[in-house]
């Protein structure tokens, strides 16, 4: 978890891109960083956030038309080149590490274990390889990639405080914002205080790798000095919420101003979503 | 009884502890899934903060913590997660509705309740993992689905028989986990709802 401990402050250049730079750590928490966040200045760093969120629903939907793995495999490698050239392979590797799990068991489900009537590309004892299966998991995994690349280059290059900030300048709510970014925060704060009771419970003598019943009786002593912890922080936070106007009416005014930008962008590659879809229902 | 009105009321469940509570929720949806994983049980334990935020604050509140959950481990860990959304909001509902009707307050109840969540979270679920990810998950159930598929079963049937033998433990489990923790909790920590729901 330290070694994630980067200080990020959003910033605003002279000409209204919004972006972030990097400080000293030593003072920030890392409960403060978003885990997929990744610091640059890149392009896709300073397209507003929402036209980045707006791409992926056009990609995704083009990465279904067709019924072989053509075209989302042309989309996936376009983005790969793309992220690469853009010196955010990082985020490419992400994307295909995230995959790694759910390409195997395609791959074994359809290509391996599940019996088809055609003759086999390759058998070897009770273990056959089928070219349909291997063909329809390549295709499976190649569309889910597509939408996986394309949300987490989209995510990782926005710090969730700018996406909040974004998305309420659109209107949404800044208390749904608000559970969104607190959301996000406390993810990493609440794995950091697991490994902290799970640590404090073993030094007790809880049995991590015992029994069933056991490991059951574990998973309670591990929790509940977590949720009990954190609903009566919840009584805290509201007070404090409460006492900063958190219920008041009325828009608010952001610390981290986003440039309005794309407006016009982001509602066309919504639209475009459409005659996509009708494509890849008809393809 | 008015604090559980106002739960089942969509525009008077979200006070300020509600909104508070749903990153809280969420946490917690997180940190069920990595225990189980450090232990090594064959459970998700993935919307015990759901169920939780539904004992506590009613549906609509869980329903937002669900789909909030989804977004934000999709969109800051693993995008893969954001399509169960729909599954984790299901859940918080069902389990919001039944604690307002009194589904917490005997075993018989709370039975049937565990079946319910198990019910919703199939019906919601299967069209998903066999509509958008041909019947995987990335997870260690995947060797259920394959054991089905194996068998000559299609993938509608294995993925149900996968969902069949998981889900009934988790969601047993889930929700005494939920109750017990919560009955942990004392009374004037528990929002109103929550208190009105386990009056014990």
């Amino acid at each position: 978890m330290a070694s994630r401990a980067r200080r990020v402050v959003p910033q605003t250049d002279q000409h209204g891109h919004t972006g972030v730079v990097e400080t000293d750590t030593a003072t920030w928490s890392p409960a403060r960083v978003a885990e997929l966040y990744e610091i640059g200045n890149t392009w896709l760093h300073r397209a507003h956030p929402l036209t980045k969120l707006a791409a992926v629903l056009p990609l995704s939907v083009a990465g279904f038309a067709g019924d072989t793995v053509l075209v989302p495999a042309i989309i996936l490698a376009a983005a790969v080149l793309t992220l690469v050239v853009s010196r955010l392979g990082i985020i490419a590797l992400k994307s295909l590490r995230l995959m790694a799990p759910m390409t195997f068991a395609l791959v074994v489900i359809h290509g391996i274990v599940r019996p088809y009537d055609s003759e086999p590309l390759v058998a070897w004892g009770p273990i056959s390889v089928n070219a349909g299966g291997l063909a329809l998991a390549g295709t499976t995994a190649a569309r889910i990639a597509v939408f996986v690349i394309a949300v987490t280059a989209a995510m990782a290059t926005v710090h969730p405080k700018i996406f909040a900030t974004a998305l309420i300048q659109r209107g949404v709510s800044h208390k749904l914002a608000y559970a969104y970014l607190a959301g996000a925060e406390l993810i990493p704060e609440m794995r950091l205080r697991a490994t902290q009771i799970l640590e404090a419970q073993q030094s007790r003598g809880f049995d991590t790798k015992g029994s069933l019943p056991r490991r059951l009786r574990t998973l309670f002593a591990l929790l509940k000095p977590l949720l009990v912890s954190s609903l009566i922080g919840v009584e805290m936070r509201t007070l404090a919420l409460e006492s900063r106007g958190f219920s008041l009416p009325g828009r608010r005014t952001a610390a981290v101003a986003v440039r309005e930008r794309g407006r016009l962008l982001q509602r066309s590659l919504l639209l475009a979503s459409i005659p996509l879809l009708v494509l890849a229902v008809i393809w | 009884m008015s604090a559980i009105k106002d739960g089942l009321r969509f525009k008077t469940a979200f006070t300020t502890t509600a909104w508070v509570l749903i990153p809280v929720a969420i946490g917690i949806n997180l940190i069920g899934r990595f225990f189980t994983q450090t232990l090594n049980l064959p459970l998700f334990l993935d919307t015990i903060g759901t169920t939780m935020a539904a004992f506590l604050a009613g549906p609509w509140v869980a329903a937002v913590a669900g789909v909030l959950t989804n977004l934000v481990i999709g969109l800051t860990l693993e995008a893969t997660s954001i399509p169960f959304g729909i599954v984790n909001a299901a859940i918080g509902i069902v389990a919001g509705v039944m604690a307002a009707y009194g589904f917490l307050r005997s075993t018989g109840k709370i039975i049937v309740m565990m079946l319910c969540l198990t019910a919703i979270t199939i019906i919601t679920a299967m069209p998903l993992v066999v509509l958008v990810f041909e019947g995987v998950s990335g997870s260690g159930v995947d060797a259920v689905t394959g054991f089905f598929a194996a068998s000559g079963r299609n993938m509608v049937e294995s993925v149900l028989g996968q969902q069949l033998l998981t889900t009934p433990g988790d969601k047993v489990l889930t929700v005494l986990l939920a109750f017990a923790l919560i009955k942990g909790v004392p009374q004037r920590y528990r929002p109103p709802f929550g208190r009105e729901v386990i009056p014990f």
